[in-house]
């Protein structure tokens, strides 16, 4: 169990590996039993920021702090930490109890200890009835536990975990994400998480930091990056269908503030508007950010937000069991909306949908940040 | 390596012996069928390093190596002259294990075919003493890592225990794994084998560790090409083509000729084409930009969306590598130039780096 803190880190590869600043000026402090997770696409320096805090890359400048101890000078092997990755091998000739004890054997540990430890990794893990079992009579849910084991027997005040169910099929991904967060509220432990899939991360993390091209864009609770995305970018990444982002033009109006969307003008609430209003934006051109739950066909959401009602061309429906996707045009751009499945929204139908401009969001068109938060 | 050490054991003992783990699980045996299983009754007996211990059939003793695990060698106990003998296997097993043997002569044969310090006439001496097939399907792995305080052979022969394959230290922080493919086995298994070694040691040995991938070669005494191919992709691999500490020869591309190519030639084709000055102008974003569409093969579309672009801002950059390098990404021979331009560059700062 411990705090990891990281301060002003920046990692710089060397000229002859290309000279990229793949992490800059990355702050932050991870409490103790978190399950931290660190988002984003492709190339935005998740691995790079884990191997710094596991020591096996160098950082250029800033430090790492595990528990109260610096560690930029540290060895992995005393940072008291423990390392998952996506591309394991099991012993295939030992059984699991010496697969989870091979390390600690490597490191001379007691033999009692050793039991002790693997013993109660496994009743941790459900797996006590498979010990003697060797690797190929294990299912693949089985088997990345048995991997997990390994990491939890020595006891780590961190876990650190690079993608570790990306090689799994569609199924037992779904499965491990409940096993992992299980597993966290079992070891009360801090855990580092590192994945390009933001579902993993909404549904596991207790908080996730998501990166850009080495920058952290945002730092905030699942729930709370989703509804208030500090801008256009961590809006589209988070959510599926992504949200909707359209043009408009903020107009105010005495104590009034609308948005103008191509010939329609929505009026904003007016708690909303007072966020608004004296702020310079009048005339301003932004871009509306609308979640695909944020519009509404039924006819009841219709008769109450009477300043927010825009026509929508239907394209495609979606019938998905407990919801419906309807893709239309909404003034010229393309938007997704999630309604009722017994939408009676048909292909070549001119709709009504009202927008719920309670929560939609508004974000600078320069900048892309979010003009205000709720 | 456990196959070196049973054949070396196996051509001077007659009678029925074998090794097993700390746990008593047999890992060689006179007696093949027996490996993989475990010793009955080990537990009741107290064996230890420094003497034989007798049980019913048996003679044993313990084998302790500092950084690595503990090992049991036992040996009929019918006949007497057994006793002295089983204290010579675990002298010999130790030494084995400490190097001290080198893996017994076979491991410095082993050492030589993949420097390439060797003539025909060893070569054909060798692989006829040591019992090597020629004729075979093989590719070597080069790991690099920081020194590691346990060891890495022990490590990868229990991932990969097949007897085939053979393990060859060659330095403190540097390893060669020949392996042998059987008949479905490619490249792709190859790449797969590497990232799980270099994943596996990372976690359970937590150092760095960065593989290169050899090509496959059909003799024996071909391991040396694909020996310094892996270690060719090790050292350019990073450049442009990093993956998760793992570069693959096979996959190397351009990089195979920058490599082998003069610095003097290569210093002119960056005068020529893209200069030091104009790539000083292209920002991270840039690069990385540049990188992701190269890895999505110039698919614009397929780039913005694994980036998290809009297709505008993509277009936009690209169109500003245009203005500054004069070459337009999106078409493939400007794509070649400037990838090969980019390479060159970090070569030369690598080679200039090691100077
Ligand atoms: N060993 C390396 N040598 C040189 N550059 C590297 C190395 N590792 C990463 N980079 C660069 O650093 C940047 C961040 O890479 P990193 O692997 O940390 O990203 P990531 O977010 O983990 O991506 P992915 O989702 O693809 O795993 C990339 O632009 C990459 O080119
Ligand atoms: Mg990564």
């Amino acid at each position: 169990m411990a705090k990891v803190v990281l301060r002003n880190v920046y990692k710089k590869y060397e000229p002859s590996r290309g000279g990229i600043t793949a992490v800059s000026d990355f702050n932050l402090s991870i409490e103790d039993r978190e399950f931290l997770v660190l988002l984003g696409p492709s190339g935005c320096g998740k691995t790079t920021t884990l191997r710094m805090v596991a020591g096996l890359e160098d950082i250029s400048a800033g430090e790492i702090y595990i528990g109260d101890k610096l560690v930029n000078d540290v060895q992995p092997k005393d940072r008291d930490i423990a390392m998952v990755f996506q591309n394991y091998a099991l012993y295939p000739h030992m059984s699991v109890f010496d697969n989870m004890a091979f390390g600690l054997k490597l490191r001379r540990t007691p033999k009692d200890e050793i039991k002790r430890r693997v013993h109660e990794a496994a009743r941790i893990l459900e797996i006590e009835h498979l010990l003697d079992r060797k690797p190929k009579a294990l299912s693949g849910g089985q088997q990345q536990r048995v991997a997990l084991g390994r990491a939890i027997v020595r006891e780590p005040k961190v876990f650190l975990m690079d993608e570790p169910l990306s090689n799994l099929d569609a199924k037992l991904r779904g499965q491990m994400r409940v096993e992992l967060t299980k597993l966290h509220q079992r070891l009360a432990t801090t855990f580092i998480f590192v994945t390009h899939d933001q579902v993993e991360a909404m549904t596991m993390g207790t908080r996730i930091v998501c990166m850009k091209l080495g920058f952290i864009q945002q730092v905030d609770s699942p729930q709370a990056m989703y509804e208030n995305p500090a801008n256009m970018y961590v809006a589209g990444f988070i959510g599926t269908p992504q949200m909707n982002f359209i043009d408009g033009v903020v107009i105010e109006d005495g104590k009034d503030a609308y948005l103008k969307i191509g010939n329609s003008k929505i009026k904003m609430p007016e708690n909303r508007a007072k966020k608004i209003i004296g702020q310079g934006y009048d005339g301003k051109e932004v871009v509306v950010g609308l979640r695909p739950e944020h519009l509404h066909d039924e006819q009841m959401y219709i008769d109450s937000m009477p300043g927010a009602v825009v026509d929508a061309n239907v394209e495609v429906t979606e019938l998905l069991g407990p919801e419906a996707l309807v893709y239309c045009t909404i003034e010229g751009t393309n938007m997704i909306a999630r309604v009722n499945p017994r939408t009676k929204a048909r292909p070549g139908d001119v709709i009504k949908i009202a927008l719920d401009t309670a929560r939609l969001h508004v974000f600078d068109k320069d900048t892309e940040n979010a003009m205000f938060v709720d | 390596m456990f196959g070196t050490l049973k054949k070396r054991l196996l051509l001077s003992i007659d009678d029925y012996f074998g090794i097993a783990d700390g746990n008593g699980r047999i890992i060689i045996c006179s007696d093949e069928t027996q490996e993989g299983d475990y010793l009955k009754n080990i537990g009741k007996l107290d064996i230890s390093p420094n003497e034989v211990t007798t049980g019913k059939d048996l003679f044993y003793q313990s084998v302790a190596i500092p950084g690595k695990l503990d090992y049991i060698v036992y040996i009929s106990n019918k006949s007497e002259g057994n006793y002295k003998l089983l204290g010579l296997i675990a002298l010999f097993v130790e030494s084995f294990f400490n190097n001290l043997v080198a893996g017994g002569d076979s491991d410095d044969f082993c050492r030589k075919v993949l420097y390439g310090e060797i003539d025909n006439e060893e070569l054909r001496r060798g692989i006829e003493l040591y019992k090597i097939r020629d004729k075979a399907q093989r590719a070597v792995l080069v790991l690099h890592y920081n020194e590691a305080e346990y060891s890495v052979s022990e490590m990868i022969s229990n991932i990969f225990p097949e007897d085939d394959n053979m393990i060859i230290e060659l330095g403190r922080d540097k390893i060669a794994y020949i392996i042998t493919l059987k008949d479905d086995q490619g490249i792709a298994y190859l790449n797969k084998s590497c990232r799980s070694i270099v994943d596996t040691l990372e976690e359970e040995l937590m150092v760095s560790v960065h593989g290169g991938i050899g090509n496959i070669v059909e003799n024996f005494g071909s391991i040396s090409l694909s020996c310094s191919n892996a270690e060719l992709a090790l050292s350019v691999g990073d450049i442009f083509e990093y993956e998760n500490n793992v570069s693959d020869y096979n996959t190397l591309g351009i990089g195979k000729l920058i490599y082998t190519s003069d610095k003097k030639v290569l210093e002119d084709f960056l005068v020529e084409s893209v200069s030091r000055k104009t790539f000083e102008l292209l920002d991270d974003e840039i690069i990385k930009t540049v990188q992701s569409f190269f890895k999505n093969n110039l698919n614009i579309s397929e780039t913005a969306r694994q980036m998290y672009l809009h297709r505008n801002t993509l277009v936009y950059r690209i169109e500003k590598v245009l203005k500054i390098t004069g070459l337009d990404l999106r078409n493939f021979d400007d794509a070649v130039s400037f990838k090969a331009a980019y390479m060159v560059k970090c070569y030369i700062d690598k080679l200039n780096q090691e100077r």
